[in-house]
């Protein structure tokens, strides 16, 4: 029994295939234009990999931001629901889930049954995600791997107060200019930290308990992990594979799918 | 601080809405009720308008008792519709919020009180004899209450209400109501009939029974009646207080939601999810109401800031005190004015009585009551266990939160809901 | 020019804020502090009670306020969620009960939260009419009855008469010493700047009351001695929302301004006038609170407008700053309101849009820069 689940979002889009409850394979690739494209292209590569066809799926659903209608998935899921069922799948202890995107965070609190009791998304400002990291990673012409790496180095943080990026920049600049100096690496932490404190600030609208499970992009930022961490004073779960919990959330519901109509057709 | 009056967009707005409420009177409908209240609807302006031009009254908010102004022969024109039906068929959201900015006040209050403000500030609500103002509810609304009356240099009338529903509060408000029929008397050419008076109570009393009825039938599963009726039945719980049409109109929508529970008929084609409303939602975008129980299955079920808090019983004998017990228990008032503890208990009796999946806050810019969200949410997801979906919105103003956008929040919570109806 | 020795020992006092000196000494006597909201509330039934009555507000910054945010809203004004913030980060641990009242939609909501989410206690809210007279005055009196009930039920303790009477004159004294500094602002060379009179304001509300009478006095003293040219300065009222941030009026005064008088709750309204003496406790509270110079939430609003024009008056004020919290609904309805009559009467108005806490930033600094130049180029048309 093979399940698929894909998540499509404006930038990239990932498929997971479970078979026989099993995480099967995986694929993220950056989104075409058309959500339909998205969909199909990511689950073929995915297929491709593995050596299966269209064919060999069985129940395929589809989520993600906004509303686009798959002609090849039986269902479509909130991502929210996705998620929590796919961090519940991966760490069963989970109560809080942390996605921070590129665009999109979202903050979703879980029951001991992956069921969603409270969630929050970020306002349409997208200083509060990852965006805000990239942006001035181009502004200080490094990468974004180099601004973690270098952040790291630094044992505290400037304080950033800047909720917009522009005016970020602008705080950015004067620190790198100030008297007595303050050195780089504290400046670069100091930028993952004022991500962190965004968003813990939309967390708090709804519980902060652990376990806490990050991911979506920005939970490969090391620099941000041990700023939210410090923050939160806990220590985080974070998957392997960050980025592909809503979409493996999406294949566990189809697997369930599944199993419900082999169940409901042997009666 | 004196306004030039100038009424040419005022009665050219109640004229057009007397038209639409005529067309929509007149158009055929399966529900008797829906004909009724716009037929009442445009009898209410046929009497406004030349009430108005001979010289009447303003009364705002909706929450004072009209029974006394109709027992002494005015017609009370309401402040807070009247602008929205100004604003609605001038179409000017951005220009009147824009004369509000330029007359000093800050953006970061309620849009309807600054429509109201604007055009005060600009003289196009007509000059009442008198003006009577209640101060509660909420501050805007003490807000745009004053900058009204020293804006038009009017006698006016402020009614002070209590913070508590307790009977020192209510002798409190009986006899401010007193003292406002005594001073309508001296700046209206009317008397108080208070016989007509004694009257209207009785009726009163048997509208606020049907009322009741109506919620009780919206217990019913599925639930009879529109997402978009209550409103409609609050403007008439107002307009037509104490009267024989109010009783005939409540009596025939009672007539048709019994009707169709007992043929278990429901308003949605399916009805998916029974949801409470907190707070109000957009003036200006009632279709979403529609959209919600046609394409989604989305029933209101109970709007936990329009009804009666508690019961009431109205002694002919007391007119006045009764009258007061009527305001502070009544719909769109202590639920606002009161403690938090109060919306937290009402929304949490009804998610229970009327057995809702959600709730949804309309999320309205800078409104005040927006404290009470977090407690409200908690509270009813921790007694009752249901998600209170928080929909960014602005009651007024088209401009802030579009259509599209809070159809997508509510297609997200609707999502959440079907989610945990899976289980 | 030299520093007040007595403000500097009121400065001392401010910069533990929240937790002051005076208060630690209090509480490690084993005695009781109760915080208080409003204007309002009768800070001398707190007093009578044998507990000390102390403010609650935030303090000279803007702060980060990520739970005042989420327990209350954005849409909340900036001073509740300031004080919320602070409490839930346990920085009012030391308070052991609150009052409030239902003045104003912000404050009303942020007492229900502090105390359903168990990070202060609340022991009442009182109703507070929105009118004068002896109705009015009738209900009030009967919520500071019910305050004084619930004070004692919270705390198992009775509270007399007598001692009203007493706390009532203590208070009375800090009405009496606080007017008279501020009838020494009035001339043409007031000795005391508008930034040093906040210091001494903030203190009177975070320490023993009794204590600071006595360095009252003593700073009253010093003004006498005290010689300070306004020469140049514009003399200016500031009125609007409770402001606590010495920075914001410092940054003004350093622009050419000199605060000479002020609108705000926790200045002139709070001392203005005096509780009378001969009648009943309770009575006579009800009367002082229900007609000092008022919130703008009262009817009608011509009593406070004419208030303010007699200061303007009485303090030769050459222009008004009208500072507004962001979402405060109580001075952003009256604003259009006052400027209305100010302009009807020539008198020059700023408006000023900011948060709790905001010092003196650039914005400000420039809004007030044009203002005062105006103001100057007025005077010297004349």
């Amino acid at each position: 029994m093979r399940a698929a689940g894909v998540d499509i979002s404006s930038l990239t889009t990932k498929a997971v295939i479970m078979e026989d409850d099993c995480l099967r394979h995986y694929k993220v690739i950056i989104s075409p234009e058309k959500a339909e494209t998205a969909a199909r292209e990511a689950l073929t590569q995915a297929l491709i990999d593995i050596h299966l066809g269209w064919a060999d799926l069985d129940y395929i659903i589809n989520t993600g931001v906004g509303r686009k209608e798959i002609s090849f998935a039986k269902e479509r899921r909130s991502q929210v629901s996705c998620l929590a069922k796919g961090a519940h799948w991966l760490f069963p202890m989970a109560r809080t889930l942390i996605d921070v995107g590129a665009e999109h965070v979202n903050v979703v609190n879980l029951d001991e049954k992956a069921r969603v009791e409270l969630f929050v998304e970020n306002d349409r400002c997208a200083a509060g995600a990852g965006v805000f990291l990239e942006s001035l990673a181009n502004l200080l012409k490094i990468s974004l791997e180099d601004m973690a790496l270098e952040a790291l180095k630094a044992e505290k943080a400037v304080n950033i107060t800047s909720t917009c990026t522009i005016f970020a920049e602008q705080e950015l600049i004067s620190h790198s200019y100030a008297m007595p100096p303050v050195s780089m690496n504290e400046i670069l932490l100091g930028i993952h930290d004022a991500l962190a404190a965004r968003v813990i600030g939309l967390a708090k609208k709804v519980r902060i308990v652990p376990e806490i499970v990050l991911c979506g992009g920005v939970a490969r930022n090391p620099a941000f992990v041990k700023s939210l961490e410090k923050r939160t004073n806990m220590k985080l779960s974070i998957p392997e594979e960050p980025q592909i919990v809503a979409a493996l959330g999406a294949a566990i519901l189809a697997s369930e799918a599944l199993k419900a109509h082999e169940g409901s057709s042997h009666q | 601080m004196k306004v030039t009056v100038d009424t040419t967009r005022w009665f050219e707005a109640m004229e057009s809405w007397f038209k639409m409420c005529q067309y929509q009177a007149a158009k055929p409908s399966s529900s008797k009720a829906n004909k009724l209240y716009y037929e009442l609807y445009a009898k209410y302006y046929e009497r406004l308008i030349p009430a108005i031009e001979k010289g009447n009254i303003i009364v705002h908010p909706t929450s004072v008792p009209t029974e006394i102004f109709y027992a002494m022969g005015l017609v009370p024109m309401l402040v807070t519709s009247s602008t929205w039906q100004m604003v609605y068929s001038m179409k000017n959201f951005d220009e009147v919020l824009g004369i509000a900015k330029d007359f000093g006040l800050m953006e970061e209050t309620c849009s309807v009180h600054r429509m109201i403000a604007a055009f005060a500030f600009k003289g196009w609500f007509p000059k009442p004899v008198a003006f009577v103002y209640a101060v509660g509810g909420c501050d805007a609304f003490c807000g745009s209450s004053r900058v009204l009356s020293e804006f038009y240099d009017t006698p006016s009338f402020c009614i002070d209400t209590p913070y508590y529903y307790t009977e020192e509060g209510i002798a409190y408000l009986t006899q401010e109501l007193i003292d406002m029929v005594a001073f309508l008397e001296d700046h209206t050419k009317c008397r108080m009939d208070w016989d007509r008076l004694r009257e209207s109570l009785r009726l009163s009393q048997r509208q606020m029974e049907l009322y009741q009825e109506i919620r009780q039938l919206r217990k019913a599963v599925p639930s009879p009646m529109e997402n978009r009726r209550a409103w409609q039945l609050n403007w008439m719980n107002w307009i037509y207080a104490g009267s024989e049409d109010g009783v005939h109109f409540f009596q025939m929508l009672r007539d048709e939601l019994k009707e169709r529970v007992e043929h278990k008929k429901g308003v949605a084609p399916q009805e998916k999810f029974r949801l409470l409303d907190l707070q109000m939602p957009p003036a200006w975008a009632f279709k979403l109401l529609d959209w919600m129980q046609e394409k989604r299955g989305a029933n209101i079920v109970s709007e936990s800031y329009i009804r009666y808090e508690r019961d009431v019983t109205l002694d002919p004998d007391k007119p006045m005190e009764s009258l007061a017990r009527k305001w502070c228990g009544g719909p769109l008032w202590n639920e606002l004015q009161g403690s938090t503890k109060v919306i937290t208990q009402v929304a949490v009796e009804d998610a229970k009585e009327y057995i809702v999946d959600g709730a949804i806050w309309w999320d309205n810019f800078s409104c005040r009551q927006c404290g009470a969200m977090r407690m409200t949410r908690d509270t009813v997801l921790e007694k009752v266990n249901i998600p209170v979906a928080e929909v960014k919105c602005d009651v007024m103003y088209p401009g802030f939160v579009s259509y599209e956008e809070m159809q997508q929040s509510l297609e997200n919570f609707f999502d959440l809901l079907e989610d945990r109806k899976r289980g | 020019m030299e520093n007040l020795e007595m403000v500097e020992k009121l400065r001392q006092v401010n910069a533990s804020f929240p937790y002051t000196e005076p208060i630690k000494r209090w509480k490690e006597k084993g005695k009781k502090v109760v915080g208080w909201l409003c204007n309002y509330v009768p800070e001398e039934i707190i007093h009578a009670a044998g507990m000390l009555p102390v403010r609650l507000t935030a303090d000279s910054k803007e702060l980060e306020m990520p739970d005042g945010d989420a327990y209350l809203h954005i849409y909340s004004c900036s001073f509740t969620r300031s004080i919320f913030q602070l409490a839930k980060e346990g920085q009012f641990d030391f308070i052991d009960g609150f009052v409030a009242t239902a003045m104003c939609d912000g404050s009303r909501r942020l007492a229900d939260v502090l105390n359903e989410y168990k990070i202060l206690p609340l022991i009442y809210t009182l109703g507070v009419p929105r009118k004068f007279g002896d109705r009015a005055e009738a209900l009030y009196r009967g919520e500071i009855l019910n305050c004084k009930k619930k004070i004692e039920d919270f705390f198992d303790i009775e509270i007399s008469d007598e001692a009203i009477k007493e706390s009532i004159s203590v208070y009375n004294r800090t009405r009496q010493l606080l007017r008279r500094l501020y009838d020494l602002r009035k001339s043409s060379n007031p000795p005391i700047s508008g930034a040093e009179t906040l210091e001494v304001l903030n203190a009177s509300v975070r320490m023993d009351r009794e204590e600071f009478n006595q360095i009252l006095e003593k700073l009253l003293q010093e003004l006498e001695e005290r010689r300070m040219s306004s020469e140049g300065k514009t003399r200016l009222m500031i009125d609007g929302s409770i402001l606590n941030n010495i920075e914001f009026i410092k940054g003004i005064e350093d622009l050419g301004g000199l605060v000479v008088v002020d609108g705000v709750c926790n200045g002139a309204r709070y001392w203005d006038g005096m509780v009378e003496d001969g009648f009943e406790p309770i009575s006579a509270l009800a009367h002082y609170y229900l007609n000092k110079f008022p919130c703008p939430r009262f009817y009608p609003p011509g009593v406070r407008t004419d208030r303010v024009l007699d200061l303007i008056k009485a303090y030769q004020v050459e222009g008004v700053i009208y500072e507004i919290i962001r979402y405060c609904n109580t001075h952003t309805w009256d604003y259009p309101i006052l400027k209305s009559q100010l302009d009807e009467n020539g008198i020059p108005i700023l408006e000023l849009d900011l948060e709790y806490g905001t010092g003196a930033s650039g914005r400000i600094k420039t809004r007030v820069q044009a203002f005062l130049e105006m103001l100057q180029e007025k005077k010297e048309a004349k």
